[in-house]
């Protein structure tokens, strides 16, 4: 059933109970009280029907958002994805960094500290 | 120094960007905190079965027993499908709330001030180490330093350029399922203050079931009274907090779909959605204030 119908049903068992308890109300001093002990326990087995009805109604409001739950992790993948970039620019501007060094090793003829400052390079890029 | 002048004008616009994310941040914190405020809350239908339904309840107790027993004893059993039914839809409205909150909170990583500060120290550092090598012997480390910090400013612009492009494609296309969401959450969050409702009613019920009895002696009949005002005072702050937390919801939905048509026309940047994100901001400070001051 459809939440919103079982919405409706659970609204009108509460509505039963309390036209009881109205009538409890009114004529507290005047109903013999076996009466009385038994419209309180009738009002009470319809307000407990009523919260069961409500919880289920809940419980379908995820069948029936389910396709916007979807694409409600969708818009969050996106997000992360694009947190992701603007982290990536960091990591390409400290491989500029060691890129530098490997330049300048290169540049001058520094073949001993060529492997390692590329290694450094490759360190980063795979951080 | 006509390029210089174009310079600094790209300047002047790309860091103007920055400073307005700020704005979508506090929006995305302020929602995500009020929304935190769903997990602190102290009644559901699970607390609300296992106490009212089951303890409560006073469903066949003779009039003797009322007559003769202080408290009464429960007289149903837990029912284990509808404790199922009940935790199940407590689970349902963790789901929505939870939901949303990621949406927000990645709003709120993506806006953030400090995610864009990118260092450009060590390339300076290095160009400076080895200019010699790199035969930039006549550029000096003043021009080094120079060129880092417009560097740091362009890259920072840019990228908060990047991202409020992309905080604006979301948020205009996902907003009819954050709208479904969130009304979804906030009809969920209705049928519990309904349930709160219902939780009353039963108590007068049950109380006039009790106090109705002409066994009963003066003294318990004044202390069983008194239990039900206490409750019924306690069921009353519940309803006024879960009252409170929807009235947050219905007013996110409302900013939600009022920035998003505002970003169909307008940039993220724009006066009218600055003047929105914060008037949204600032009321949802309020209720997530009031919020706090009633589950104190």
């Amino acid at each position: 059933m459809p939440s919103h119908d079982l919405r409706q049903t659970s609204d009108t068992l509460f509505n039963a109970g309390n036209a009881i308890n109205d009538r409890i109300r009114d004529e507290f001093f005047t109903l013999p009280f076996p009466q009385l002990h038994e419209m309180s326990n009738k009002a009470q087995e319809l307000f407990m029907q009523s919260k069961l009805l409500l919880a289920q109604s809940v419980i379908e409001l995820k069948e029936e958002t389910q396709d916007n739950l979807k694409a409600l992790e969708e818009a969050n993948a996106k997000i992360s994805a694009a947190i992701k970039t603007v982290a990536k620019v960091q990591q390409a501007i400290n491989v500029a960094a060691k890129l530098v060094i490997v330049a300048s090793n290169i540049l001058t003829g520094n073949l001993k500290d060529i492997p390692k400052s590329a290694q450094d390079v490759l360190k980063e890029i795979k951080k | 120094m006509k390029k210089n002048f174009v310079l600094l004008g790209a300047i002047i616009v790309l860091t103007q960007s920055c400073l307005n994310l700020k704005e979508i941040n506090t929006f995305a914190n302020t929602s995500d905190a009020t929304l935190k405020t769903l997990d602190e809350r102290n009644y559901s239908f699970t607390s609300s079965y296992i106490k009212y339904t089951i303890s409560q309840t006073a469903l066949g107790v003779t009039p003797q027993e009322t007559s003769s027993n202080r408290f009464l004893p429960p007289t149903l059993k837990q029912d284990n499908a509808a404790l199922k039914i009940n935790q199940e839809a407590d689970r349902v409205i963790s789901l929505l709330a939870n939901s949303l909150q990621a949406y927000l909170q990645g709003i709120a990583k993506l806006s953030a001030p400090d995610l864009v500060n990118y260092d450009f120290s060590k390339v300076g550092e290095n160009l400076k180490g080895n200019s010699q090598a790199l035969g930039l012997s006549k550029v000096s480390a003043a021009d080094v330093d120079a060129g880092v910090k417009i560097s740091k400013v362009l890259t920072d612009g840019i990228m908060s350029r990047y991202r409020e492009k992309k905080l604006r494609g979301v948020m205009i296309d996902y907003n009819t399922d954050f709208q479904a969401t969130a009304k979804a959450l906030a009809t969920a969050l209705d049928a519990l203050n309904e349930n709160v409702r219902r939780d009353s009613a039963a108590l007068f019920s049950r109380y006039a079931g009790v106090l109705g009895n002409p066994d009963l002696p003066m003294t318990a009949k004044l202390q069983w009274r008194q239990d039900y005002t206490s409750e019924l005072t306690e069921l009353i702050k519940k309803r006024t907090t879960i009252q409170r937390q929807i009235q947050a919801v219905e007013q996110l939905r409302t900013a939600h779909g009022e920035i998003a048509s505002k970003l169909a026309t307008n940039k993220l940047t724009s006066k009218e959605v600055i003047a929105s994100l914060k008037q949204h901001s600032g009321e949802l400070k309020s209720l997530f204030s009031s919020i706090q001051q009633l589950l104190k």
